[in-house]
Parts: C-alpha cells; structure tokens; sequence
C-alpha cells in the first residue's frame, strides 16, 4: 500500500520534534496540523483574545467551531467555546503552544519520575512511578536545549540534578524584581536561579536575541527570539524535502487493517464550508495532539476490532487527566519593581519541589511574566480594592508598577477520575464527536498547593511587600490547560496503562503517542521540555523500527 | 445600537466607573467606542441587557434624586452606583441588576486598559498612566 513512512498528527512541542527526527532520519513524513500557519502578524496583541486573557477569542486558535463539553457548577450539560473556562484551551496553529508560550524550559527532577515510590499512593488516586528514570531522558533534555535553544544557568541550580552538558545559553538579564527576590531568598536562606527559557539570550540558531519585549507570553515574538517548534525542527523537517506539512487539517479516525493494527488516518478539511475527507496510509501514525485531543482521537476510533476505541481495552484512555494547579500570591512593594524589561519571569526557586515534611511533592515557585495592564485588572487587584471609581484608577495608577505576583506550578496527584471521554450527541465542524471532560484532581493537590501558596507569601514577606493578596486555591477541580497531560499514561503494565515506555500504545505495532499524553505524573514544573524530549527518545525508537530494527 | 439619550446615559454610567483625573476618564479614552464594538460584535448577546439596564438606571436616579442618571453630579452617580451594589429598596425596585452593573464595570476596565486596537484606550493612554510602555 503507498504511503508515508509516518504520519504525525499535531505539530506543537511533540509532533514538530517527532517529524524533524524521523525526516532527518530519511523517511516520509506528512505532518498533520489542524490550526494554521501564522507569522507574528497574524497573532497580533490583542490583549483581551490570547491564552492569558482570553475575554473573547484566542489569537493562536483554535476558533468557533471546536466545542467541548462539561459540566457546569449547577451539573447541567454545557457545551464550551475554546476561550471559555472549563474548555482546557491549547493554541491551535503550527508549532501550536510553542508560537506563543512563556517558553519556561525546565527539566523534571529525578524524584518526579518515581512519585508513588517516594511518596506511597494516596487511597483514591492513580499516583504512579514512570517506567523510565530521569537518566533515560537526560540526553534527550540535553538535545532539545541545543537543538531548539535554552538559556539559563545549570550551575545556580542547587535543587537540580546531574546534567550532560550546560546550557547553551546564558540566562536573561537581571531586572528589578530579581534584586528584590534575590534579597529576600537570601534572607530565608533559598537558594534561586535564574529561570531557563527556550528564549534566545543571544543570537543562536541563525536568529537574533531576545528584545525584551511586553509582550512575550500569550503573543508570538516580534524579533523570532523565542525557540518553537515552528522556528525551529518543522522548518529543518521541511528543509529535508521529505516532510510535507498539512495544515487547516484534521484527523478525524484512525484507520485499521483486519487486524485491528492501526495503517493509516482519515483526514478532513474545510474549503468553502465544504467539508472533505480522505484516508491516508503510513507504517507508523504518531499522535502529539495533547492530552485531550489525543485520548480524543483514539476514543473517536471505534471499529469492530475496537469497539470502545483503540487503546482503550482497559478502560484507561482519557483518564488521569492532570495539568497544574498555580497557587500565587501578590505583594505590593515599596518602590517600583516593574522596568519593563520582558518577559519578566527572571528568578525562582525549586527548594520546594520535594522534601516537604507531611507533603505530596511541591512545586517550583517563580516571579510572573510581565503582565498586560489589563490582565493586571482581572487577575492581580486585592480583594478590598473596589472594582470601579476613583480609588480603582488610583490603585491601577499608582501600583501596576510597585506589584510582584509569585506563583509557580503545583505537581498534581492525578485522579482516575479527571477524565477525556467523547460526547457523541455534540459534534465540531467537521462532525467529529467532541471531548467530554469530567472529574477533578485529588484531595492532596489541594494541600500541597495550599502548602506552596504559603511559600508564595513567605517569599514576598522576606522581600519587603508592604500589603500581600491572593488565595490559595480551595477546593479540588478539573486542571489541564496548556500543562494537560495523562490521558494514555505510559507503563508496562498493560492493563493499567495505554502506552509502553516509548509511547507505542499497547498491543499496537505501529501506533505511538508523542505528547504529554504519555506523561505518568506532570512534575511541578512546566512541562514542554519534558514533552520535547519525549518526543526525541520515542521518534528515535520509530525511526529505528522503520529501518527495521 | 443605542439611542441618543442610552448614549448620554452610558457615557455617564463609564463616566463614573472610570472618572476624570489628571488623567481622561473612560469617555475620553474610548471606552463606549469599545463597548459599542463588543456589542455588536461577540457581546451582541448583551444589547439588550444594556437597553433594560440604562432604562432601570435613569428610573433608580430619578427616584431617587428627580433627574435623569446624565443629569447628575460624579457624587450623585457614585452615590445611586453604591446603591446597586448593595442592593438598596430603591435600587431592587428600579429592577436594576448587579450583575449587569458587574458585565459594564469589566466592559469599561477593557475598554480602558486594553490595547486600542479594540477601539478603547486612545493613543494607549492608560499605558501611560499605568506606565506600561511599549518598547518594541
């Protein structure tokens, strides 16, 4: 049968990587995107529609058309638009969340991988160890750092662990409110670093340094200083002459043999309001969706051999469903701590991420990018000060400036029953079953992340912050977001996982997720570089079965 | 969208949420230029919570001051806003809701604060104030 050697579906952090590797490697890819190409221009700034603030739309997809569906506070069936809460939203265009992220590049620790081990399990929770270490993944972390580009400083670190080889990079310059936190670490005795970005310091890779713009996370970069997968692996994928991109594209199933063996993927796209489809063959089908579309799309693929979808044999597609609670608190300080100098997020400490007495885990805590003036208004205000009149234009004029917002990631303990299923009575525009997302996380994310919201405000007293504002978060609610990831966790045990230790899904020969889908517990740390090098190790393992190893 | 006197109503209304100082209040900024967008546009499903919501807000001032809500001094508006908030007798018969109060009040902050691109915050003065300053 003619076809690719594979087809990768989804071209963010995962699916970029994955099409680079295997096209470099001298196979066929078709790259399979669902949102567009879009220059810096396209994004735009708008400051009401991005994944900061998204009042109204988003500015990186995806659009109107891509519902999902949840349950309201009140229980009724509601059916979301991408922007609205509930929906779980990752940018939908080509290099998906890497166009317009905060491109905060942090490596897992060793103890994420073994969380259950360390930790025991919760009743009630699905908290496992992974079936890889953290050494099974450093050479990969160590690529995607030189391949995409990283800047930070490996030696500041004193919470990380054995490292191949430094950054390629030196960290972002210093700023005003790295002074002031770096006073206040050092009288609490925390040991801080600088924050490490996939954001240029300097010229790397045939592009220039970063311009230290106001507009970095939530927009694309005006001078291409930021290190996505659009910038960076799909253009060299491409450059090979064997990666053909599809964008405006999307998987609709996967396709079978008799076998129940997956071959191929059908595809629909929209020219005109005219929906078509097509089957496209590969011996390989790679899925870097995130973790909600990806449990989606196998859920979405039901056939006789696979009556409940494919990797679904075991009930466990979908579930697990975790991102990141983001406990933080605001501290308004004596003099300005604002200089404008983007993207802002300069200094942080891991102290926290393990080793807390009577705690689950923990989680990395850092100084906020710079925020819009509006974004300022909806997020930042203390409770007290009225929301209209003259003392809320006070407020705004007077402390924007003086404000430094700590917050950071709290490492979930997932839930069997934070879950992806399909809504089949609900369809987007291509007529493709939505997602349903359901559950909430466990009872001891909420206690860790009260337990770091306490180190937010013990970091702002010990800095100097005259009035200090926030909650922690109270209460235990579905998360995922741009951090979702679990949904096809990896394991060896078939039985209670989807994927292998590669991301191959059970009992299929020919099919692997790329993406934090596979992700077994999401670290207290952003997740994108973990996803990158996932993707090398596993690419490279599909890439050595194609040449017949 | 609106008629004359809803206009003079809303600019009088933003007027108070966002008011004059050194710095323009939300009507010389933009702000019923931005909500005017919205509302036609992806808030179209509030038009007609505006229309009710100026209607109640004209009868509240007249109840309560014998003028129409554009006719009052800043003092008098803050004072009949006070009284929405807290849900005043005068203010529950007027069928005024808060939670309207609390959609206009969010409209006004990003007509205001948000980039001009979205028809408010002319020549991006809040930034100004604020001192957020574009570099690039």
């Amino acid at each position: 049968m003619s076809g690719y050697d594979a087809i990768v579906i989804g071209s963010g952090a995962g699916g970029g990587i994955a099409a680079c590797v295997l096209a470099e490697s001298g196979f066929s890819v078709l790259l399979v995107e669902r949102g567009e190409q879009l220059s810096y221009h396209d994004v735009g700034r708008d400051h009401l529609r991005n994944q900061r603030l998204s009042a109204y739309g988003h500015n990186a997809g995806p659009g109107l058309g891509n519902p999902r569906t949840a349950r309201n506070a009140q229980g009724e069936l509601v059916a979301l638009s991408p922007w609205q809460g509930g929906y779980h939203a990752n940018a939908a265009c080509v290099g998906s969340g890497t166009v317009v992220y905060g491109a905060q590049a942090w490596r897992f620790l060793p103890q994420d991988f073994k969380m259950a081990s360390i930790y025991g399990v919760p009743p009630g929770s699905s908290l496992a160890d992974w079936p890889i270490e953290y050494n099974d993944l450093e050479p990969y972390y160590t690529r995607a750092e030189w391949e995409l580009g990283v800047c930070g400083d490996d030696r500041a670190n004193a919470h990380s662990a054995y490292r191949s080889k430094a950054y390629p990079m030196p960290p972002m310059r210093s700023t005003l409110q790295h002074g002031v936190l770096k006073a206040g670490a050092d009288r609490l005795g925390w040991n801080t670093s600088p924050v490490p970005l996939l954001i240029n310091s300097q010229e790397y890779g045939g592009r220039p340094a970063c311009a230290a713009c106001q507009h970095c996370v939530g927009f694309a970069c005006p001078v291409d200083a930021k290190n996505g997968t659009a910038n960076t692996v799909i253009p060299r994928a491409i450059q090979t002459g064997r990666c053909e991109l599809r964008s405006s594209t999307m998987a609709k199933r996967l396709v079978c043999d008799d076998d129940g063996q997956v071959i191929g993927v059908e595809l629909a796209s929209e020219l005109y309001g005219e929906i078509s489809t097509r089957v496209v063959y590969a011996r390989k089908v790679i899925l870097s969706c995130g973790a909600i579309e990806s449990a989606r799309l196998l859920l979405n693929s039901t056939s006789s051999q696979h009556p409940s979808g494919i990797g679904n044999r075991y009930d466990m597609v979908g579930r697990n469903l975790q991102g990141h609670y983001y406990p933080g608190a605001m501290g308004l300080m004596p003099h300005d701590v604002y200089d404008g100098i983007g993207p802002g997020v300069v200094i942080s400490t891991s102290r926290f991420n393990h080793g807390n007495k009577g705690i689950i885990g923990g989680g990395m805590i850092a100084n906020e990018f710079i925020m819009t003036p509006i974004t300022y208004w909806h997020r930042a205000l203390p409770p007290e000060v009225p929301r209209w009149g003259q003392a809320n234009k006070d407020w705004m004029r007077d402390n924007y400036r003086r404000t430094i917002h700590i917050t950071g990631p709290v490492q979930e303990i997932p839930s069997p029953s934070a879950r992806v299923t399909v809504n089949r009575e609900v369809r987007d525009k291509y007529g493709i079953p939505v997602a349903h997302l359901s559950g909430a996380t466990h009872e001891e994310t909420v206690r860790t992340s009260a337990f770091m919201w306490e180190r937010c405000v013990e970091w702002l007293q010990a800095s100097n912050a005259q009035h200090i504002w926030g909650e922690a978060p109270r209460g235990a609610w579905l998360s995922g977001g741009q951090h979702q990831a679990g949904t096809c966790r990896m394991g060896d045990n078939p039985e209670s996982s989807v994927t292998d230790r590669w991301g191959r899904v059970h009992h299929q020969s020919n099919l692997y997720i790329l993406d934090s889908s596979i992700h077994v517990t999401n670290g207290g740390f952003n997740p994108v570089l973990t996803i990158m090098a996932l993707a090398y190790r596993g690419a490279e393992k599909v890439a050595s079965e194609l040449n017949g190893h | 969208m609106l008629t004359t006197s809803e206009m003079s109503a809303l600019e009088a209304l933003t007027d108070t949420i966002i008011p004059p100082d050194d710095w323009p209040g939300a009507v010389a900024a933009g702000v019923c230029n931005f909500i005017l967008h919205l509302l036609a546009n992806e808030e179209n499903w509030h038009v007609d919570a505006y229309h009710l919501g100026l209607a109640a807000l004209d009868r509240l001032a007249r109840g309560v001051h014998d003028l129409p809500f554009d006719g009052l001094t800043l003092a008098q508006r803050t004072s009949v806003l006070e009284m929405v908030e807290q849900q005043s007798q005068e203010a529950v018969a007027s069928g005024i809701e808060t939670s309207w109060l609390g959609l206009v009040i969010r409209h006004c902050a990003e007509g205001y604060y948000a980039d001009s691109g979205n028809g408010g915050n002319f020549d991006q003065l809040s930034w100004a104030m604020v001192g957020y300053k574009v570099t690039i």
